[in-house]
Order: structure tokens, then C-alpha cells, then sequence
């Protein structure tokens, strides 16, 4: 098992007029390799979770241990611990600070004391992984890149600490069609690659339906539902309950059922819908 | 009668410095071409929708409307006021409000009425009259209750009603929307769009939506595709969502249900034209 | 948000949170000066008693005032010990060559009561009075000072505006902070040059990130017509009610009394 959480509570402002409850007992488990999805309205407690996931928050009670060591807890094992969770968080181009975009990616690579030469690596192998060209863009400033550029900066400065767990806070927020996919194939290519435990936070059902096996989602700062993408997603009931929109393939093959079709509800990309209807159409060609 | 926004050969180009807001387009330093000749018409109440990529133009575009931009060649004129005449200024931002992508970046006061009376402040009017015309903004955009909290008690999707409040207490005729639920989650999303589509059908506000998301371009009567600061293509969404591989080139989308429909006409299904909706869907279907 | 900002405004109907802010801050003026005309033991209840009556009033949670009260401790230790060593007079106790005095321990009580009383007036005028009744309440007090060609309508303005983004600000410091700290950055160890340095990874996305705020702020304050604060007409006008009128004759009675008391 690879990360626990255990009965995790966090109230923020205790004790004054502003508390709030954003999380209470939770419990989750997950192992190595896997890909999740976390769903959830505003308030949800969504972050708060994946802030406590990094260890960048304090329990108000409970616990979250990773390879069983509460990653919480003070001194340099826990310290190394932590530093092998990434977490990019929305909007993460907001967090560049440096003069060029190699000392940017270079800073958590250095901050893991590393030497020059196994830093220079790891940025080199970054910058490729987020489709930049080391070559070109090496010695540039960050604020000449484009919105897109700069978030794929970013996002290779978390990469190159070589996470064992990548967290991904809406990753393609504020993004238009064409970067999105470019991004999500990304987000899909390193994981592969280096097959490390990948969670998304996203409102973007499409977007997780690409990426991930497993969805958890949050409600009022409690687990609502956790399990297989296409079981999570599919789930009307839930999906409105938890204020999110059902996804329009998903909407039209249950309306098709609702007429008397024998449609199966579970596809919520337009490919596989499609698929789906021509199917039960009996339409040539269709299968994909 | 003349159109409410007529837009003549309008070219823009920055100044030699990095425009803050031209997404895609930013870098090197030099000037940036950002319009090259677009004509357009817009009358009174109808509902336009503005897609296209990153860096293509849009948010332009729209400072040009309500003369926070002036045109380096061409004309803007609004309600028949040409923009460049520096007495129009103030008339045609009464009459063209914005509402912009940053729910936080636009708030002013540490109150709910207090940002909304801003706009009718700056106009100078008597107290009772503004306080006349916050409350009517608030109750349109269903915040009455919330009157007296302060911004950061409110949701992203409550922070951009109350935007929406603050362009409405100055009684404009037409509101631009600059990418205005890009940073919402969805509740906040259907609550802005649907006070949208209730104040352009309700009111008879014209609205030009400017978007990523292909659903909310289809929920208006008319769609324009800007690329590399041109007008490429100019429509009622059915016609235009039909040229799906000219929009994936441009790197746009298609709805969902338009993917689903085309697909499966491809694969041999007739179908009627022009549907966008589920419910269209279901009847050409069953 | 981790830590509540201290003094921050807690929304209420109250009556102190209906009295105008002009007489709240009047009466906070008077009552911060107040104690240095009280002598005696009765005048000092007098004082108490009102403040006490106001906190009560007020309906702000007492826990959030201890709060305020806990960040004047240090200050508050300090200054009892330096009255109690250092003031001459009746000897009590001695401690080889210094000397703990009855005049020296009265002097400190009265020190930190005072200190006290400051922090409490001064936050209870912070806690029912929203940063908009504060500004305004300010522009009105300082208007006179236009003659003098002191621009108080657009300080008036820009404090508004900076009270406005003080939540944002401070979330996004908080959010910067942390992404950093997944990043490795460490913020606690080092000396004070180096503790320095390690800021810089908050601070210039925090400044890089207030430009574009301004920017955007000020289009969207000329899309909504904004001119100069000269132009402007406002919407709430202050107007002193009957209740102001009462609380002004409570404070001035207040301090007849006291004066009276010695």
C-alpha cells in the first residue's frame, strides 16, 4: 500500500467564527501505479485533501502515512517523503519566480540535493516531457512564454523532481480545445512512462475519462463515492447530487433508454457514444 | 436603423510591449499585429457567441466595444457613436458593459453593494438613484441576500454574478463577456450562463460571449470564429459546428452531440441538420 | 487560510455595528485616551464597566477577542516587570539591591490595564465596523482636510481597494507558499541573510501576480467608467441617526464621570 489516509479530519479557523469543516474522517487507500480521479463541488474539501496528500497541511485529526510513515511529521525522513509527491496546483504557471526557465525547473531537482550534472539531466528530460525544446527555451525568460508554454514549464519543474505520486490540481484549466488534449495526452505519456501514482483533481469529466481508472468523489468534505471510472461517471444521480454536469453522451444515451432503447449509459466520450448508437442501429463501419 | 455594433475594417496593432491578455500571442517584444480587417454587425438583442484559439484575437476584439481599445485603422461605431471620438467614451461605456474572466480581479469594494454602485458612482448620479439601480442589478442577478457580504465570502460563480451585477447598475444595452466561467467550477458555470441567457431573453440585453467551450457557443443564435485576428467564419451555430474539420484545424472542438451526429452520419445514419441538443438527438433518433 | 487576520471585521447587526462610524471612532479616540485622566480605584470601574457593557453589546465572540488580546502578551510581560522594578517608592519586597515597590506594582496593574483597554476599544472598533464604514467614516472625518489640497476622496478610494484584496493576497501567499514547499523550498532553517534569500520564491510570483491584478483591476475600472474620484457621486451617505446621538451623550457622560471621579 502506498498511501493511507486514516480517519483524516481538518477544520480551518478552529475556535472562531469563521470554522469550517473541510474534511471529516476520511479513508482512503491507495497503491502504487494507480490513476485517480478526484470530483467534488467548490467546498468539497478537494483540496484540502490533496494538500494533506503532499503533507502541506496538519491533520486536525487523523493521519496520512505514506509506505506506512505519517507524512506529517517532523524531521528529514519525513522531509524526503514528502518530496516525493508533486503537486502542481491550479494554475501553476503562477509559481515561476526565476530568471530562466532552466534555474525554474532546475530549483526542486536542487532543492533534492542532487548534483549539477544529474540536475542538468533531469531538466533536460523534464522540458522533453512537456513537449518544450530544451535547446530553445533553456536560457529564456518564463515571462516570454506563452500562457501554455508557461504552464508546461511548470509542470516540468515539478516532473523533474521525478515524483513517485503526481498530484494535478485542474491542470488544463483556462486552457482552449487544442491545448487541453495536448496536455491530457502528455499528462498520459508520462505516467506510462514512469508509471508513478497519478492523481487529477478536475471538474473536467471528459478530461478524467481520459486519464484515470479511479474516481473519488467529495461531498461536504466526506468520500462519496470511489470506484471505477466508468461506474463513477456514469452515475446520474450522483453526478448531480454532487453538482457537477452530466456529460452530454452520457445524458443522450440515457434519454435514449429512457425511449426504450437497449443503449448501455457508460460512455461518456462522443467516440464511444457514437459507437454505442450505431450498434444499436446496426450501422456498418462503426466499430472502433 | 442602424445596427447596434458596427465594426468597419478594424485593424489593431500593440504597442511595442507584451499585451497582458494575448493569451498565445505573447513574446518577443516587438509589435503585435492583434486585428488584420475585421467587419462585423451586431443588432440590438441578439445573442452572439465569439470562439477561437488562444491568441486568435478575441479579448481584442472586445475592449474595441466598449473603447478601452481604439482602433489603429478602421472603425468601431456603437448605437451609432463612433469609439474614437474621445466624447463618446463615457456614452458608449454606459451603453456596452464588461464583464471579464477573473471573477477576483474585478471586484472594487469590500462589499457586495458597494461594487455594484460603482458603476453608477462614476456616472455621478444622485444617491437614491443609484441605490434604485443596485438593487435592481442584485435582484436580477438573484443576490439581494447577499447585498452585504464581503467578495471573498462568495463563491467564483457569486463573484461573477455580482460583476455581472456591477455592468447592469449602469443600464448598458449589451454586455461583452470576456471568457467569464473559464475559472468556474460548474456550479458556477450554469449559474452565469443561465443569467445570461435570462437577461438577453428576458431584458433584452445583446450579449457577445466570448468561450472555450463549444456547449455554451452553442447555446446562441449566432457564432463567429476568429483566427490569427481575422473573422473566419460567421453563423447560426448549426451551420457552423456542420465544418467540423475546419474547426479542428483551428484547434476548436465540436459539442459533443454535433461529434456524436456527425460520426454517425459518416457511418451511414441520416440525419436531420442542425442538431445540437440532446433532445434534438432523441427525436430525429426515436 | 490558515491563521484569521487579527482585528478582522465580524459581520453582525448589533447595535455597536449600526452606530455610525464617525461617533465609533470618536469614541474610540476618547476611550484610547481616557485612561491616562483616571486615578482612582472608582474611575477605573467606571471605565470597566462600560467597556465591558460595549464587549457584551457588540455580540463579537468573546474567544476571538482573547485572541487579539494574546498578541499584546509579550509586550504586556515586558512592560509589567520594567513598572515593577524600576518605579520608586514604599518598599514591599526586597530582592537584594532591586526593590518590588506598592507604588511600582500599582504602576504596572495600571500599565497593563491600559494596554489592555487600547487593544480591546481599538478592536472593537475594528470587529463591528466593515472596512467600507471604516473608509467612509475616515473620508468624512478627513474631508475638511480637502481644502488643503489633500486628496482624500482617492485615498479613500485606494484603501478601499487595498482593504479589498488584503483575503486575496493573503490566500495567494498562502498558495505560492506551499506550492514552493512541495518544490523543497524551505523557509525555516538558515540564518537571517539566507532565511531572506529563500523568500524570493514567494515574493516575486506574489509581485509578478499583484502587477497583473493591478492591470486587470484598472480595465475593469475604466470599463466601468471610472474617471477620477472627483467625478464620483456615492451611494451611502452618513447620516447620524438618534442612536449616535445617544451613544455620543453616554461617551461624553463617560468621561464626566471619570474626570469627575479622578
Amino acid at each position: 500500500m502506498l498511501i493511507q489516509v486514516e480517519n483524516l479530519t481538518h477544520i480551518y479557523n478552529q475556535g472562531t467564527p469563521f470554522e469550517r469543516v473541510a474534511l471529516r474522517e476520511v479513508n482512503l487507500e491507495i497503491e502504487a501505479g494507480e490513476r485517480i480521479g478526484i470530483l467534488g463541488p467548490t467546498g468539497s474539501g478537494k483540496s484540502t485533501l490533496v494538500q494533506h496528500l503532499a503533507g502541506l497541511l496538519k491533520p486536525t485529526a487523523g493521519r496520512v502515512l505514506l509506505e506506512g510513515t505519517p507524512i506529517h511529521s517532523k524531521g528529514a525522513t519525513a522531509r524526503k517523503l514528502r518530496l516525493q509527491v508533486g503537486l502542481a496546483f491550479q494554475y501553476p504557471e503562477d509559481q515561476i519566480f526565476e530568471q530562466t526557465v532552466f534555474r525554474e525547473v532546475a530549483f526542486g531537482p536542487r532543492n533534492l540535493g542532487l548534483d549539477e550534472a544529474e540536475v542538468a539531466a533531469r531538466v533536460n528530460w523534464a522540458l522533453e516531457m512537456v513537449g518544450l525544446d530544451p535547446v530553445a527555451v533553456a536560457q529564456r525568460m518564463p515571462f516570454t512564454l506563452s500562457g501554455g508554454e508557461m504552464r508546461r514549464v511548470a509542470l516540468a519543474s515539478i516532473l523533474a523532481m521525478r515524483p513517485r505520486v503526481l498530484i494535478l490540481d485542474e491542470p488544463t484549466a483556462g486552457q482552449d480545445p487544442q491545448g487541453r488534449r495536448a496536455l491530457l495526452d502528455k499528462v498520459g505519456a508520462w505516467q506510462r512512462e514512469t508509471n508513478m501514482t497519478l492523481i487529477v483533481v478536475s471538474h473536467a469529466l471528459e478530461d478524467l475519462a481520459r486519464l484515470v481508472e479511479r474516481v473519488i468523489a467529495l461531498r461536504e468534505g466526506r468520500v462519496v463515492a470511489d470506484g471505477p471510472t466508468r461506474q463513477v461517471l456514469s452515475d446520474v444521480k450522483l453526478l448531480r447530487a454532487i453538482g457537477l454536469d452530466v456529460p452530454q453522451p452520457v445524458a443522450l444515451l440515457q434519454a435514449l433508454r429512457q425511449a426504450g432503447k437497449e443503449v448501455r449509459v457508460d460512455r461518456f466520450l462522443p467516440a464511444e457514444a457514437a459507437s454505442e448508437i450505431a450498434r444499436v442501429w446496426g450501422l456498418r463501419g462503426s466499430v472502433t | 436603423m442602424r445596427p447596434f455594433i458596427e465594426i468597419e475594417n478594424l485593424k489593431y496593432v500593440y504597442p511595442s510591449f507584451i499585451p497582458p491578455h494575448a493569451g498565445g500571442q505573447r513574446g518577443g517584444g516587438g509589435q503585435i499585429v492583434a486585428l488584420r480587417g475585421v467587419n462585423l454587425t451586431i443588432e440590438q438583442g441578439e445573442f452572439v457567441a465569439l470562439i477561437g484559439p488562444n491568441g486568435s484575437g478575441k479579448s481584442t476584439l472586445a475592449r474595441h466595444l466598449n473603447a478601452l481599445l481604439l482602433p489603429t485603422a478602421g472603425a468601431v461605431w456603437i448605437d451609432g457613436l463612433r469609439t474614437s471620438d474621445a466624447h463618446n467614451v463615457w456614452a458608449v461605456r454606459q451603453k456596452v458593459g464588461m464583464v471579464f474572466q477573473n471573477p477576483d480581479n474585478q471586484i472594487v469594494a469590500t462589499t457586495v453593494e458597494e461594487d455594484v454602485a460603482f458603476g453608477p458612482e462614476n456616472m455621478g448620479l444622485p444617491a437614491d438613484e443609484i441605490r434604485h439601480r443596485v438593487d435592481d442589478a442584485l435582484a436580477a442577478v438573484g443576490l439581494l441576500d447577499y447585498r452585504q457580504y464581503p467578495p471573498q465570502m462568495l463563491s467564483g460563480g457569486q463573484k461573477q454574478l455580482v460583476a455581472i451585477a456591477g455592468a447592469l447598475a449602469a443600464r448598458p444595452s449589451c454586455i461583452v463577456f470576456d471568457e467569464p466561467t473559464s475559472m468556474l467550477d460548474p456550479v458556477g458555470r450554469r449559474q452565469v450562463l443561465d443569467t445570461i441567457r435570462r437577461l438577453n431573453a428576458e431584458e433584452g440585453i445583446t450579449v457577445l460571449l466570448i468561450t472555450h467551450s463549444m456547449s455554451e457557443a452553442a447555446m446562441a443564435q449566432r457564432v463567429l470564429v476568429m483566427e490569427a485576428g481575422r473573422m473566419v467564419m460567421d453563423g447560426p451555430p448549426a451551420i457552423v459546428f456542420e465544418r467540423g474539420a475546419r474547426l479542428r484545424a483551428l484547434g476548436l472542438d465540436l459539442p459533443p452531440i454535433v461529434d456524436i451526429a456527425q460520426r454517425l452520419q459518416a457511418w451511414g445514419l441520416p440525419l436531420p441538420q442542425g442538431v445540437l441538443t440532446v433532445q434534438d438527438m432523441v427525436d430525429a433518433l426515436c | 487560510m490558515s491563521a484569521l487576520p487579527i482585528g478582522m471585521y465580524v459581520p453582525g447587526n448589533s447595535i455597536l455595528h449600526r452606530l455610525d462610524p464617525r461617533v465609533k471612532m470618536g469614541a474610540t479616540l476618547v476611550l484610547m485616551m481616557i485612561p491616562f485622566a483616571v486615578h482612582g480605584l472608582w474611575g477605573y470601574v467606571a471605565l470597566s464597566t462600560f467597556v465591558v457593557t460595549a464587549v457584551l453589546l457588540s455580540g463579537v465572540p468573546l474567544g476571538a477577542l482573547l485572541r487579539t488580546l494574546r498578541t499584546v502578551f509579550w509586550i504586556a510581560f515586558l512592560m509589567f516587570f520594567l513598572y515593577l522594578f524600576t518605579t520608586p517608592g514604599e518598599p514591599l519586597l526586597a530582592l537584594g539591591s532591586i526593590a518590588i515597590t506598592r507604588q511600582g506594582l500599582l504602576a504596572a496593574v495600571a500599565q497593563i490595564y491600559r494596554l489592555c483597554l487600547l487593544v480591546t476599544v481599538a478592536s472593537l472598533l475594528t470587529f463591528t465596523t466593515s472596512p467600507i464604514h471604516l473608509t467612509h467614516g475616515l473620508e468624512a472625518m478627513l474631508s475638511p482636510l480637502e481644502r488643503a489640497r489633500l486628496p482624500v476622496r482617492e485615498l479613500a478610494m485606494v484603501l478601499t481597494i487595498a482593504l479589498r484584496f488584503v483575503p486575496t493576497l493573503q490566500e495567494e501567499i498562502d498558495k505560492i507558499a506551499k506550492a514552493q514547499r512541495a518544490r523543497g523550498a524551505d523557509f525555516r532553517t538558515g540564518g537571517p541573510l539566507r532565511r531572506a534569500r529563500n523568500l524570493v520564491p514567494i515574493f516575486v510570483p506574489i509581485f509578478v501576480s499583484a502587477f497583473r491584478r493591478a492591470d486587470e483591476l484598472a480595465t475593469a475600472m475604466d470599463a466601468r467608467g471610472f474617471r477620477s474620484a472627483l467625478h464620483r457621486t456615492r451611494m451611502r451617505k452618513l447620516r447620524l441617526g438618534s442612536l449616535d446621538l445617544l451613544a455620543t451623550l453616554i461617551v461624553m457622560g463617560l468621561v464626566l464621570t471619570v474626570i469627575w471621579l479622578g
